[in-house]
């Protein structure tokens, strides 16, 4: 697969804190790729140093296979943190100056009509950016990563400020994009948006790379299933999961138990298992491990 | 380059404290003179409105209009400024411009500004020359007309100092605070403290002193006293207080180009 984004061995220095330590990733083209972590773990550093913001102390990135660290910003649409727009100015204002700056071979016009359109924003294209609600002003910053339809997308907690209505407005913004085949980088705190619209993930924490790979095996293999399990006697059930080895952690839950299974091993070992120790199981359920409980797993593991 | 302007134009048209330092740069240059022209003070063979016939009126409404350079440094820290605090510098890095385009932009904008200034003075000057001098000796008209080109140095040198100020603070109250600071008592106290053939060389001074006074000797129409003041003048005057014209032009083109540079330098190296 082609790549869109290399970033190779990126440190990035505050004083004494590292912001991002040693970082690599590669995003190919067409994958919705998230980056995850909690505040402060390097997300918003990582692509302001791509997007040339700011300026890294070792390591290089190169977009589209072109020469390191050359930003490549007018094929890519990216809002970083908060949308940055000059206040006295209206909408269409605003997205004529990026209009200009990305040089965009389209009718000015209908190219911004059609952003503000699609961002629910027309009706209040000739409003100053200062009267805009901090959803609008969101919207607004969406509107203007997608002018002139670049191929590449980075969103920096896209979904911010926005109510319940508004996220699922984005979230759909984002996912009719990765169907039109763009390549998004998508960075976040949220992690049901990442699970929902992302195709493959990489989880930072104090600017290092935790892990990285597909949401889906992310989320199934990464650290063995889930099972819940519950006998007549819940009890003794506990204690021979426990002695089985099979298990990472046996927790109790409200009428059975909660199993994290090692690696190599799911329901059907268990059942034998319980089988062979003379214990019938009246109930035996796999749970889909969500990414929020993988992350959550991830970042306890890298304490 | 044309882009760069056009960016520039698009984000100021629309902006009021760009027009109301214009404008108010424009109109008390334009009272002042008004003003000062208005005077009917004479003694003997002088008289003031000797200060707006040509060629003198050249130097006269250059000096008038450096009064008021220090609002196009203002105008220079805000717009920067804003461009900082807003974080408009880095949404025009994130869709495309690079940080060599920032400074360009700028500079066209305060080129555009400082031409502006040139026209107005000349304007003003044409108007009062023509308004004020008796007889019109047509090589007169002309002949300090190069006062035209050190007014845009001076504008240019300003802004310039201003621009250096803001990307130096990247922040509008600061930057204006302390240009002010520098501006008023901290430049004059230093150069208080400083042997007057070093004291020269200091900015502000050297560009205030692109646009002397205007010469009462050149305004006085009587020879015999013409020769007196310039006696008078001539003992009195320290040969190390100030550069010659050329010398000053130069030199203020140098500190021009040590604050642009620097501004580069700051702009391509931080982030933003």
């Amino acid at each position: 697969m082609e790549n869109i984004l290399q970033i190779n061995n990126i440190e990035k220095r505050y004083t004494v804190v590292k912001a991002v330590d040693n970082l690599s990733l590669e995003i190919g083209r067409g994958q919705v790729f998230g980056i995850l972590g909690p505040n402060g773990s390097g997300k918003t550093t990582t692509l302001g140093i791509v997007l040339g913001i700011i300026k890294q102390n070792l390591g290089n990135f190169k977009w589209f296979d072109l020469p390191d660290n050359t930003t490549q910003n007018n094929r890519v649409g990216a809002l970083l943190e908060t949308p940055n727009f000059l206040p006295y100015l209206s909408a269409m204002e605003n997205l004529t100056i990026s209009f200009k700056i990305k040089g965009i071979n389209l009718n000015k016009e209908e190219e911004i009509n059609r952003v503000l359109k699609i961002t629910n924003l027309y009706e209040r294209r000739k409003s100053p950016f200062n009267t805009f609600s901090l959803g609008m002003k969101q919207r607004l910053a969406i509107a203007n990563v997608l002018l002139g339809n670049p191929e590449v997308l980075v969103l920096d907690e896209p979904t911010n400020g926005l109510d319940p209505q508004g996220i699922a407005e984005i979230r759909e913004i984002i996912i009719a994009e990765a169907k039109r085949g763009k390549t998004i980088l998508l960075a976040s705190h949220i992690l049901d948006e990442v699970e929902k619209v992302c195709t493959h993930v990489a989880i930072l924490k104090k600017g290092k790379l935790l892990t990285q790979g597909k949401v889906s095996e992310l989320t199934q293999t990464f650290s063995g299933e889930i099972l819940v399990v519950a006998a007549e006697n819940n009890q003794a059930l506990q204690e021979l999961m426990v002695r089985s080895g099979m298990t990472n952690s046996v927790e109790k839950t409200d009428g059975g138990l909660k199993l994290t299974m090692k690696p190599n091993y799911g329901a059907a070992d268990i059942n034998k298992y319980a089988f062979q120790q003379n214990c019938v199981l009246s109930r035996l359920e796999s749970q889909k491990r969500s990414l929020e409980t993988q992350f959550l797993e991830i970042l306890k593991q890298n304490k | 380059m044309i882009k760069y302007f056009a960016i520039e134009w698009e984000k100021y048209r629309n902006y009021t404290t760009f027009w109301v330092m214009l404008t108010l740069f424009a109109g008390l240059f334009v009272i002042t003179i008004a003003v000062a022209a208005g005077f009917q003070i004479s003694f003997g063979e002088f008289d003031v409105r000797n200060f707006f016939k040509f060629p003198l009126v050249w130097n006269t409404v250059a000096w008038f209009a450096s009064w008021f350079n220090l609002l196009l440094a203002i105008l220079a820290i805000i717009i920067t400024g804003n461009d900082f605090s807003w974080k408009i510098y880095r949404q025009n890095i994130i869709d495309g411009l690079e940080r060599t385009h920032l400074l360009t932009g700028k500079y066209i904008l305060f080129t555009a500004i400082g031409l502006g200034v040139m026209v107005l003075v000349m304007l003003v000057s044409l108007v009062c020359g023509f308004i004020y001098t008796d007889k019109i000796v047509f090589a007169d008209i002309f002949s300090k007309s190069y006062y035209l080109i050190i007014c845009f140095v001076q504008s240019m040198s300003y802004m310039s100092m201003a621009f250096f100020a803001a990307v130096l603070f990247r922040n509008t109250s600061m930057a204006l605070v302390l240009f002010i600071v520098y501006f008023f008592p901290l430049e004059p106290i230093l150069r208080f403290m400083t042997p007057d053939h070093i004291d020269k060389f200091f900015p502000l001074k050297l560009i205030s002193d692109l646009t002397p006074y205007p010469s009462i000797v050149d305004a006085t129409n009587d020879p015999a006293m013409k020769a007196a003041m310039e006696n008078q003048l001539s003992q009195m005057k320290s040969d190390d207080s100030t550069l010659s014209l050329g010398w000053a032009v130069l030199v203020s083109f140098g500190w021009w180009m040590v604050f642009s540079v620097s501004s580069f330098f700051m702009m391509k190296n931080r982030n933003l």
